[in-house]
């Protein structure tokens, strides 16, 4: 520290250090200064190196400028070009070509509160070009970096357009949430997917939509992942998820230039799940119907569903009707999910303008996105308009501004819910109904009436249900260069968000059918204003470059949401439009809320010797959202990197080994995802009435808990040890990381004693460990003058372990999953947040000597004995002869082992093509579906593996589903029936381009491409797609599918042209 | 120009030092305990919000008197008391919502008590105020004391730091909180009568007296030693005498000495001129009645208002409204025999006659209770004809939840009797002979409550064990369905015998077990109590 002080002295010193120079008058010299391309620079700076004299080029890029005598140097430097140093001693005028200074710029990385040199980092960051983003022409930014970042899991919600995506980096810290801080051009964007995601008519509705959808891919200059606590500890109370970067693009210099992007895509549902057809459900009724006649025989056995023989008719005894069976259904089967499904087309526009020179930059755009989902009915419609300008106002000021208008409708299908019975969402839906139905029933000349649940194509046409967002994101900026390497800079952030959700069940399916018509609407405002003012100086000092960051920071949150219902309709035709008309309004429903964080925050770095590399920050965050005592929490970090390669003694292995650091940090995080007022204690209306008169009453609202004016932030304290190396002048790159995080005070919703007057609590407590490495290797194996071969692979490894969950506590549940009682979702001491508990199958019960041997069984009365026969036979773990609660064990994981994802870059002439391969490993998915289906011999549709694996009198050894039954008695307990390995190898993305080189001018560019995404995947997972995560933000709940929307296999074809 | 930065500097820093002021945090769309409590009206309302938790459904809304159905008066459908009138209270569905209604009673109170204090108000308001909430939660502590024996007990919220997991106190600590809290409110509440005690309604001076006194009679009966208690029943409804047992936890009471506070306490509330009988007992039910004369205490409806009214009258009112059905409970032909034949409290407090169809006319059923009685209910004013229909309606019907505003509802707006005058009579009745032997003032006030029922006086000449065991009875007559019969078997230690005497009770179609074991005289706490506090120390014995 004393040191450091010294230096701090010492540049204060240096300056006030004034050289004189006195010149006299001489010749002259003059030249012009271009870019590669022969455009004129405009505004370019000339200077005599040693002298403070200069001159800027004209509108021509024409100057002229008087030497001194001694003038041997000139320097020439423009904004985004490299900066050349040209001789003066020669005659005749100069001609100046600068390069564009692109190359240098990638070694830039965006980070903190500033940017850095790659080659100087500390800390483990992962940097994506916005380049490398669109390769795979994503929708959207976060599906965009699937694949592409080690140590980053990366899910979506399901595969409807415009759903939620998440990410956990490094593993999840958190009961409550695992999104990571995101950052767009400086400003902290605090809207998640779940604040974004209207509330909806049912609870059971896990829908959500991408609060990030309004950054549009091609928009991106770089992506930058912070994941250890030393580059992400300066972000305080909101680092311990990591930190998410993003760089929106400026104008480049080299003159104007205009870019439109045109893609039509074309996407179809990857897979469809085989369902019984009609023959097959026919035959499943009939046998279920014989086998409840046969195990449960009643008086008089009933008649079969489908007998295909002609009965007397039920309306008129008279006369006989015939009444089909199963093999008059052959040929005349609905297959309900082609009914819901279509070929998706998506259309995407981009224009955009821009520009720089010595005065500035500019960068205007516009974006369509109209993207149709491959369910009839569904989809996702975006405007955009980006504006980004920079002026260099004076010489040492420069304003700027990043801002961004979206509009988009979210046109959604009900996906994605909880709901077992009754408004199970479409594909819950088109999965059960019956095959035996046809679309439209003749008899009464409409849609196949709701038998259990709704039509599905009835479903998807009839209902509304959308999601509409306008946003304003706006990052301004003003820096000024007060003195040499002193700049401080005023960040102003607007962020401005509107959601409405509009739903209406018409009476024609389930949800609207008791209610004759069920409307809602629901909206919400998200409004944070963030200032932020930081300092920075840099200086070098012999051997030592140092850099100082100093800043405060001060956001503001607001939120309002309100939503309305109201059902009992006159007829359909008005929706939710005319919520008043409903007979039966409900009271509207409102909630408001603002939060506040003051923030103080340093950093220092030191580069000694370029071979030391120093990082030492500190964040001191004030909220409001804890009670006075925790309002201020301190989050220090320290980070320390050597680059071996370059000491001296390594300076033999230069051209084989170029680059080795060698990283080691340390830090202290917190967690962002807390509610406002979670300290406070609530009161809600509780009256009583004194002799006839009511009398308004206030308590605490049990339900919200009691006030715990104790909360804090849980901490992360996280360590990590890196590696970064290049080969071969960086044709082989290796990055490697290994980390250990522990968090301790985690922020959790316990369950407290009644006694107290409350049920549960937030309270902090608890630890949970994550650690984990992180490889990835790049490597050109090929580059020569007409073919090049890129590649990159990365892998991460994440363990994640709680140590303890507070209060003497070995084991406690997650928030209930529909799952009849069971809790799948355990959290254990010792065991992953994830954890699946259930029960074991032994078999099905194969004969009634197999039931009556079984000590479970023992007691039980004859007709349960006989019913068992080909029911689930579960495993008497304690062996205290009864399946109890304490027959549940460990029976999963939903954490994968590993995660990988593997891109290939080939150019060949004017060819490229990119291949991206992206997997995931060793993780298990809860298939609510199967749970939905797995009572064959209801009324639901059954898939043909429940069929081919049934119990029958024939196939009764070796069956692995229950026989058919009609029955209401079947209790499915929670066993890994309805878990599935969820390992997938996908190939997410093949996209071939051809430059076209141009003749013109007037085109600088034309390229021409078509790719492929989620052309092929390999996975033994039964249901649409594993890449799937039903619950979205929940950590705690992480891999469910219930009823996701299918992803799709989309076909791609672009064009890009830049004039 | 860069001096301004300079100084741009500093200022924007001294700005983010003022944001500190921005952190307090400010809630728009719920008030919390911090922002509330500035004025009389606040404190009001949340006093208003701990008398709400009697609409709990741990409380009035259902089982509150459904654990004292438990008892041997008491006689009802499978369906209703199948499981918590039939010893295996564990099975009945609201089971854990009494102990945890109850406490959310105290934790109600004990936040006004913590908090009053912040409110600028009027000094006598503010005591009165202190005082009902004091009393409730001395209540609520009473009644768990009755119910569960040994509690744990807060006397400070979690909020303001008590501990979440706490242990039981013993049965005499619990006791005692319910002591403090029963005098500690007696001295801040004004009189019935003094206008300042507020509307009706409220817990006044008296009240507090009266379930002092209660609380020791509790303690001095469960405590009193080698006396025996004679109790009608069993299967032949014939007198058997009991050595009664003392009540677990109570052992160490001083018997007399309690029975001589509790007869000084309820004398006290005798003479304060605040109380009178109705004249006529069936005058007590009606719907004019409600807050007057003998009630000191109701828990008070709001007609029309779904969260303020209960079932009362569905489950006890002999025929539903619109005839669809009959009530799910009613008291024991035993019982019922208990009473003279012309006691008004059968004579008019039982329903005779009553018409059930299920909404279909071909099923019209003229029902009379009780056979014996034929002749005198087998026609009405209208004509119709009535007879006994002993298989599925041999039903002694009560009458006193029949008046109400809105009976063609479930839900209506039955006040429940929490105190009575004629209860408080009783204690001294019971307490004096205790003390001074059967004397004339005891006679008096027991014959004050049979006389306006027409009984005939209490039987002359009675010895201090005669005395005991026939109020023992007529409190058992008069508080029936009141919440007070399991209470009295228990306190007086003779449950297990007077239940086991009975037996299985078989009237018609309907049985009820009586049978019951020794974890019995206490409910079983909360499952989600045990789950949660580590400190707890289990349940209680046998569950």
């Amino acid at each position: 520290m004393r040191k450091l002080i010294f230096y701090l002295f010492l540049s204060l010193l240096a300056t006030t250090a004034i050289t004189p120079a006195v010149f006299s008058q001489a010749k002259s010299v003059s030249g012009t200064v271009k870019d590669e391309k022969g455009n004129p620079l405009t505004g370019a700076t000339i200077n005599i190196k040693g002298t403070k004299l200069s001159v800027t080029t004209g509108a021509d890029g024409s100057f002229t400028l008087s030497l001194p005598p001694n003038a041997r140097t000139g320097v020439v430097s423009y904004v985004g070009m490299q900066t050349e140093e040209v001789s003066l001693t020669k005659t005749g005028p100069l001609q100046i070509v600068l390069k564009v200074s692109s190359a240098n710029l990638g070694d830039v990385v965006v980070v903190a509160y500033g940017t850095v040199k790659k080659k100087d980092l500390t800390g483990s960051v992962e940097v994506l070009k916005g380049s490398d983003l669109v390769k795979t022409n994503p929708t959207n930014i976060v599906s965009g970096m699937q694949g592409k970042v080690a140590g980053a899991v990366i899910s979506q919600s399901d595969g409807a357009p415009g759903a939620g995506m998440n990410i956990t980096i490094r593993g999840s810290n958190s009961f409550l949430g695992t999104q990571p801080l995101y950052v767009v051009d400086g400003i902290p964007y605090v809207v998640g997917n779940s604040d974004a995601t209207p509330s909806s008519v049912s609870g059971g509705e896990q829908a959500s939509v991408n609060a990030l959808s309004f950054i549009n891919p091609s928009d991106v200059e770089s992506i930058t992942i912070l994941k250890d606590a030393s580059a992400t500890a300066i972000y305080g109370s909101r680092g311990a998820n990591g930190v998410v970067i993003i760089t929106t693009k400026k104008g480049k210099a080299g003159g104007d230039r205009v870019e439109l992007n045109a893609n039509l895509s074309v996407s179809k549902v990857m897979r469809e799940i085989k369902m019984l057809d009609a023959f097959g459900y026919a035959s499943m009724q009939n046998e279920a119907y014989s086998n409840s006649n046969f195990f449960e025989p009643g008086p008089t056995p009933r008649g079969l569903p489908f007998p295909g023989e002609v009965q007397q008719s039920p309306t008129n005894p008279d006369s006989t009707v015939y009444v089909k069976g199963p093999k008059d259904f052959i040929g005349h089967s609905t297959d309900w999910q082609k009914e819901i499904f279509q070929t998706g087309i998506t259309n995407n526009y981009s224009l955009n303008f821009s520009g720089a020179n010595d005065n500035g930059s500019y960068l205007i755009s516009g974006s369509y996105l109209d993207q149709k989902g491959v369910i009839s009915n569904s989809k996702f419609n975006q405007y955009g308009i980006r504006a980004n300008i920079t002026r260099n106002v004076k010489k040492w000021l420069v304003i700027g501004s990043n801002t961004s208008f979206n509009k988009s409708t979210n046109q959604l299908v009900k996906t994605n819910n909880e709901d077992l019975s009754g408004g199970v969402g479409v594909v819950k839906a088109s999965l059960a109904f019956a095959p035996t139905a046809p679309l439209y029933d003749s008899g009464t000349n409409n849609f196949t009436a709701a038998t259990q649940v709704s039509n599905p194509y009835v479903y998807v046409h009839d209902v509304k249900n959308q999601v509409l967002v306008s946003q304003i994101f706006s990052s301004n900026y003003l820096e000024a260069t007060l003195a040499k390497g002193l700049t401080f800079r005023q960040n102003v952030g607007i962020s401005y968000y509107n959601n409405q959700r509009e739903q209406y069940y018409p009476r024609t399916v389930y949800e609207g059918l008791s209610y004759l018509g069920l409307a809602y609407q629901s909206q919400g405002w998200y409004n944070s204003i963030t200032t932020e003012s930081i300092l920075n100086y840099s200086k070098t000092l012999g051997e030592h470059v140092l850099t100082v960051t100093a800043g405060a920071t001060y956001e503001d949150d607001q939120s309002s949401t309100k939503n309305q219902q109201a059902s009992n309709f006159v007829n359909d035709q008005l929706q939710d439009n005319n919520i008043n008309g409903g007979q039966n309004p409900s009271i509207v429903q409102n909630n408001r809320t603002k939060s506040d964080l003051v923030s103080f925050l340093g950093r220092i770095t030191d580069t000694w010797k370029d071979r030391y590399l120093f990082t030492l920050s500190f964040r001191d965050d004030g909220t409001s959202k804890f009670a006075p005592r925790n309002r201020w929490s301190q989050f220090p970090s320290g980070a320390f990197a050597w680059k071996l390669s370059n000491e001296p003694f390594m300076e033999d292995l230069i051209g084989t080994v170029n680059d080795i650091k060698i990283r080691t940090s340390y830090g202290r995080t917190g967690n962002q995802g807390l509610a406002p007022y979670s300290t406070l204690s609530k009161l809600i209306s509780f009256p009583y009435t004194f002799g006839g008169t009511l009398s308004g009453g206030y308590a605490d609202n049990v339900y919200a808990g009691p006030g715990n004016v104790n909360l804090k932030w849980e901490t992360t304290d996280q360590y990590d040890l890196g590696l970064d190396m290049g080969f071969l002048k960086n044709r082989i790159t290796f990055h490697a990381d290994l980390y250990y995080k522990r968090t301790h005070d985690l922020l959790q919703s316990v369950t407290i004693p009644p006694t107290t007057g409350f049920s549960t609590q937030l309270v902090n407590r608890g630890e949970v460990e994550n650690k984990g490495l992180e490889m990835t290797l790049g490597a050109t194996p090929i580059t020569n003058h007409d073919f090049t071969w890129n590649f990159t692979g990365n892998i991460s490894f994440n363990r994640n372990k709680i140590i303890s969950l507070g209060g003497g506590l070995q084991e406690q549940f997650a928030t209930r999953i529909n799952t009849n009682g069971d809790q799948p979702f355990i959290q254990k001491v010792g065991q992953p947040i994830g954890a699946l508990y259930g029960y074991v199958e032994q078999d099905i019960y194969k004969n009634e000597a197999e039931v009556r041997s079984d000590p479970v069984m023992s007691g039980q009365p004859d007709a349960i004995i006989a019913r068992m026969v080909g029911e689930i036979r579960y495993k008497d773990l304690d062996h205290d002869g009864a399946i109890t609660a304490k027959d549940q064990t460990l029976i999963g994981n939903v954490n994968p082992q590993f995660t990988y994802g593997i891109t290939n870059n080939f150019t060949y002439k004017n060819f490229d093509m990119n291949i991206l391969i992206q997997g995931v490993y060793g993780n298990d998915i809860i298939n609510m579906n199967t749970y939905y289906l797995s009572n064959i011999g209801g009324f639901n549709n059954v898939t043909q593996k429940m069929w081919d694996d049934r119990w029958t009198f024939t196939n009764w050894e070796h069956a692995k589903s229950p026989k058919p039954e009609q029955q209401y008695w079947r209790a499915f307990k929670f066993t890994r029936r309805f878990i599935e390995n969820g390992t997938y190898i996908r190939l997410r993305n093949v996209s071939l381009g051809y430059n076209v080189r141009m003749k013109t001018h007037t085109i600088q560019t034309l390229r021409v491409f078509a790719n492929v995404n989620n052309l092929v995947t390999i996975t033994k997972y039964s249901g649409y797609d594993p890449d799937i995560n039903g619950y979205g933000d929940d950590p705690s709940r992480r891999g469910v599918d219930m009823g996701g929307y299918p992803s799709s296999k989309v076909y791609n074809l672009g064009v890009q042209c830049i004039f | 120009m860069r001096k301004i930065f300079h100084l741009l500097l500093p200022a924007a820093m001294v700005l983010t030092m003022a944001c500190n002021k921005v952190l307090q945090e400010k809630p728009y769309s719920f008030l919390s305990t911090e922002n509330f409590y500035k004025d009389a009206a606040d404190a009001t309302a949340a006093v208003s919000g701990v008398y709400n938790t009697f609409w709990g459904w741990g409380m009035i809304k259902q089982p509150y008197w459904l654990t004292d159905l438990d008892c041997d008066h008491a006689m009802g459908a499978d369906w209703f008391l199948g499981n918590i009138g039939a010893g295996n209270p564990s099975a009945f569905w609201g089971i854990n919502n009494i102990w945890s209604d109850h406490y959310l009673l105290i934790s109600r109170a004990n936040a006004v008590l913590e908090n009053i204090g912040k409110a600028s108000m009027d000094q006598d308001l503010k005591n009165r105020l202190i005082g009902e909430v004091t009393f409730l939660r001395g209540w609520a502590y009473f009644d768990l004391v009755r119910i569960y024996g040994a509690v744990p007990v807060h006397l400070k919220t979690v909020a303001s730091g008590d501990i979440a997991n706490m242990p039981k106190s013993t049965v005499a600590q619990v006791f005692q909180v319910a002591i403090n809290d029963f005098k500690a409110a007696e001295g801040l509440l004004f009189p019935a009568s003094d206008s300042r005690s507020g509307e009706k309604g409220r817990v006044t001076k008296g009240v507090a007296s009266a379930f002092l006194a209660k609380a020791y009679l509790t303690m001095a009966s469960g405590s009193l030693k080698g006396a025996s208690l004679t109790v009608r029943g069993g299967q032949d409804n014939a007198q058997y005498t009991y050595a009664k047992d003392v009540v677990a936890g109570y052992e160490n009471f001083d018997s007399r000495a309690y029975f001589d506070s509790a007869r000084a306490k309820s004398l006290e509330v005798l003479k304060s001129g605040e109380y009178s009988l109705f004249p006529n007992f069936m005058d007590i039910w009606q719907i004019g009645s409600r807050n007057q004369k003998e009630f000191m205490w109701e828990i008070q409806a709001q007609t029309g208002n779904d969260n303020l009214e209960t079932n009362l009258f569905y489950y006890f009112n002999a025929a539903q409204p619109d005839r669809s059905g009959v009530s799910a409970v009613w008291m024991t032909d035993n019982h019922y025999n208990d009473y003279e034949h012309d006691d008004d409290r059968i004579l008019k407090g039982v329903a005779h006659q009553y018409i059930v169809d299920y909404g279909q006319p071909q099923y019209t059923n003229y029902i009379l209770y009780p056979q014996a009685d034929t002749a005198l209910y087998k026609t009405d004013a209208a004509g119709n004809t009535y007879a006994w229909n002993g298989t599925y309606y041999d039903r002694a019907y009560s009458n006193k939840y029949s008046y109400v505003n809105n009976p063609g509802t479930a839900n209506s707006d039955n006040f429940f009797p929490m105190l009575r005058y004629a209860e408080v009579m009783l204690t001294y009745a019971e307490a004096e002979n205790e003390v001074n032997g059967p004397t004339g003032a005891a006679y008096q006030y027991l014959d004050s409550i049979r006389l306006r029922s027409h009984a005939s006086p209490t039987p002359a000449g009675l010895s201090q064990d005669q005395f005991r065991s026939f109020v023992f009875e007529e409190r058992g007559r008069e508080l029936v369905f009141e919440a007070q019969r399991r209470y009295d078997l228990l306190r007086w230690g003779v449950y297990l015998q007077v239940m086991n005497k009975l037996g299985v009770i078989i009237q018609g179609n309907d049985r009820l077990t009586k049978v019951r074991s020794s974890r019995n005289l206490l409910f079983p706490i909360s499952t989600d109590e045990i789950n949660t506090n580590s400190a707890l120390g289990g349940n209680n014995p046998g569950w």
